[in-house]
């Protein structure tokens, strides 16, 4: 009899041990889920703002002006080739990270007075877009911002002026993946 | 560039963008010539070959129509128009990065006012635009822009003015003035992009105010209605009316027949109870009648005789058919005498009035005598016959008065009987059944048309009595003398019906058997006489006072009939 006692006891805890794990693992999973979904999202409100829409246009249109080259294209088919639309923000959020600071910071003298107007804008933007990061493979965003990068430095200061020409581009963009 | 920019032949080169339908258009420049024509290109940017425009190559105008080519709102196209003129190099100007989505204008919206009296509604039409969906169809305004939005005013006054806002198609605005005009305006705004539409606007004046209006419409409407029930009612009273009836259908005939109808009917009843009690005595004057005839052959075959010859003076037409028929109606006859049997039974209760008859037996002889030959005299008939009518009238006036008054006009009624009854034995007969009759009716209160008919059967029943019983034959004998009181008014018409049908065939055969039947009567009343006087002293009295009723009477007649 003692025996039989011992034998339940092991089972019955041993049904408990693996429920634990499954458990745990559940929830392990949705932690990693939540906080993705969650960050790599924009309020429809920093998009509403007609004044800021306005002045954000109003450079971008004063740059592309300056630009006579209408054969390169930065923000546009072959930047969100491959990338799955879920993961089309945390993209966005690369590009404008690199405009703010490797085209808009050593421009920063130009186009006044949209400039000084628009760039704290986008640097809000950039803020509230820093806890996303993606879990997986981002061998394809990586690459397509490496390319757009590289076009850039190699046009040289009307690769900086047609990434200002393209900020209306940018806006649009990051509307239509964050919000 | 391939070429030189130059403003002589070339410039404003730029999209005309509203509701998505993008059209380019230039301005040649002042150095530009009658000849010069222009070529149109366009390009996706980030895209590097051109495309030429179809219809816009070598044209004169100086706008094309890209809407198809630029259609993709989320794209941004570059466009170029190449002006080429006599005797100079060709000059090409491109357009600034074109997005539609950015740059065209909103037209104003397409919007219905409707006034009303104290309100006036207005409907937002839906607006399409070029632009295509993902599956091929037209996408509206609302589609492209989410942030789209419609502000509405009504201007009331210089001061004062009405707004509404709202992504909803339908306005009204309550509470206005009737029969005032108003100006109000409709307008599309997207706020992100900071589109805004030229104002859509309607001048419309609120409707007046006809409560009053409906109020009378209603009142009149009403009374007509009414006035057509009413003639519809009138219309159906003339129609369902009956028409006036004709002449030959009028008041005055239907109540001459309807009283003759309810006359009819009273009629019927009394036959029907009188043919009651006679369908029960029927059969025992039948055998009555049987009895008679083999107890007195030779009586028998004379009272057919008689019973021939009542019936050819009852009714004259006939008389010529009957006797050829004789034996049929002498086996018809009894029937009609068995009704009759009770009326002669009742008169054999009054004994008194027989003692009266039996005396007055005894005068009429002299009498009879002298008022013979007047009876054969054709004028001598005709002058009986009022004085008969006479006769009539004042026994019927004196049977209201009291009894004592009755018995002595019984008394000259017989005397008057007896004396026709002596002349002629036939009639006689006839005046006996008449007065049995009369006395049969007066207490029954039959009408006298009852009594003409049934001469006939009391003659046969009176006869039948009288060999059977001798009380039947005393109450026989004493209708017999009241009968001849009454039976010359009958026997008077009788007599005047057979002259007027064949006077010389009937004149010789009556009288011939009158003659005969004379003689066996003559013996009857004188054995009845004697044995009614020793009956009692009392009737003496009563034959006292009634001979000095009998003594008035007779002069009476005297008098009428000289």
């Amino acid at each position: 009899m003692s025996v039989l006692r011992k034998s339940m006891s092991f089972s019955l805890m041993g049904t408990l041990a693996a429920s634990c794990l499954l458990l745990v693992a559940l929830w392990a999973q949705k932690a990693d889920a939540l906080p993705i979904n969650s960050q790599c999202k924009l309020e429809a409100a920093n998009f509403q703002q007609p004044y800021i829409v306005n002045r954000t246009f109003m450079l971008a249109k004063e740059a592309s002006l300056a630009d006579n080259n209408t054969d390169v294209r930065l923000i546009g088919e072959e930047l969100f080739r491959g990338v799955k639309a879920k993961d089309q923000c945390y993209l966005m959020k690369q590009v404008l990270n690199f405009t703010l600071e490797d085209v808009l910071l050593p421009q920063s003298d130009r186009f006044q007075p949209y400039m000084q107007e628009v760039v704290p804008f986008l640097t809000k933007l950039s803020s509230h877009l820093s806890p996303c990061h993606i879990s997986g493979d981002d061998q394809n965003i990586q690459k397509n911002v490496r390319q757009l990068k590289e076009t850039v430095q190699k046009l040289g200061e009307s690769g900086e002026i047609k990434a200002i020409g393209e900020l209306d581009l940018l806006f649009m963009s990051l509307r239509n993946a964050c919000v | 560039h391939t070429t030189e920019d130059t403003s002589g032949l070339l410039r404003h080169v730029k999209f005309q963008s509203s509701n998505f339908e993008n059209i380019l258009t230039w301005d040649a420049g002042p150095a530009s010539a009658p000849d010069t024509v222009y070529s149109v290109e366009y390009k996706k940017y980030g895209e590097k070959e051109w495309l030429a425009k179809a219809g816009c190559q070598r044209i004169t105008q100086k706008f094309c129509n890209l809407t198809v080519e630029t259609r993709n709102h989320t794209e941004f196209y570059y466009a170029k128009v190449t002006a080429v003129s006599s005797g100079g190099p060709p000059v090409t100007k491109m357009t600034d990065r074109f997005s539609s989505l950015q740059h065209t204008t909103i037209r104003p919206p397409d919007v219905t006012c409707i006034p009303k009296v104290r309100s006036i509604q207005m409907l937002v039409h839906p607006t399409l635009t070029p632009v295509l969906s993902e599956d091929g169809h037209q996408l509206t305004l609302e589609e492209i822009f989410h942030d789209l939005f419609y502000r509405l005013k009504l201007h009331v006054n210089h001061t004062y003015q009405m707004n509404l806002e709202g992504k909803q198609r339908e306005y009204e605005f309550l509470g206005l003035t009737p029969d005032t005009e108003f100006l109000g305006s409709i307008t599309i705004l997207t706020p992100i992009l900071s589109k805004e539409s030229a104002p859509y606007t309607c001048r419309v004046k609120t409707l007046p105010d006809r409560t009053w209006a409906y109020s009378f419409s209603g009142a009149v409407l009403f009374s007509m209605g009414f006035l057509v029930g009413l003639l519809c009612y009138l219309g159906y009273r003339y129609i369902t009316k009956p028409p006036v009836p004709p002449n030959s259908l009028n008041v005055q005939r239907v109540l001459s027949f309807q009283p003759l109808r309810f006359i009819q009917e009273h009629v019927l009843i009394p036959v029907l109870d009188l043919s009651g009690p006679s369908s029960l005595p029927q059969p025992i004057q039948y055998s009555q009648v049987v009895v008679s005839g083999p107890r007195e052959p030779p009586g028998a075959g004379r009272r057919r005789h008689s019973l021939s010859d009542l019936t050819y003076v009852g009714q004259s037409d006939g008389s010529i058919l009957q006797p050829t028929n004789g034996p049929a109606q002498q086996t018809l006859s009894p029937p009609s005498y068995a009704p009759k049997a009770l009326p002669e039974v009742q008169p054999l209760s009054y004994a008194p009035q027989v003692a009266s008859d039996a005396k007055a037996l005894l005068y009429s002889p002299q009498q009879g005598i002298k008022t013979g030959p007047a009876t054969y005299d054709p004028q001598d008939v005709l002058d009986s016959w009022p004085a008969s009518y006479a006769v009539c009238v004042e026994d019927s006036g004196k049977d209201s008065t009291p009894g004592i008054l009755s018995s002595p006009k019984h008394l000259k009624l017989q005397e008057d009987t007896l004396v026709r009854s002596c002349l002629p034995g036939d009639l006689s007969l006839q005046e006996v059944t008449s007065l049995g009759e009369e006395e049969a009716q007066r207490p029954k209160s039959l009408p006298p048309p009852l009594g003409f008919c049934t001469n006939g059967p009391d003659l046969h029943t009176l006869h039948s009595e009288e060999p059977e019983t001798p009380r039947y034959l005393k109450g026989g004998l004493s209708l017999l003398s009241s009968v001849q009181i009454e039976g010359h008014p009958v026997s008077l018409p009788l007599h005047l019906h057979s002259v007027s049908c064949s006077p010389s065939d009937q004149g010789p055969s009556p009288w011939g058997l009158l003659d005969s039947l004379v003689c066996p009567k003559d013996e009857g009343p004188v054995a009845e006489t004697e044995a009614i006087l020793p009956s009692a002293v009392a009737s003496e009295l009563e034959q006292s006072t009634e001979l000095d009723s009998l003594f008035k009477g007779l002069a009476l007649t005297v008098q009428w009939e000289s």
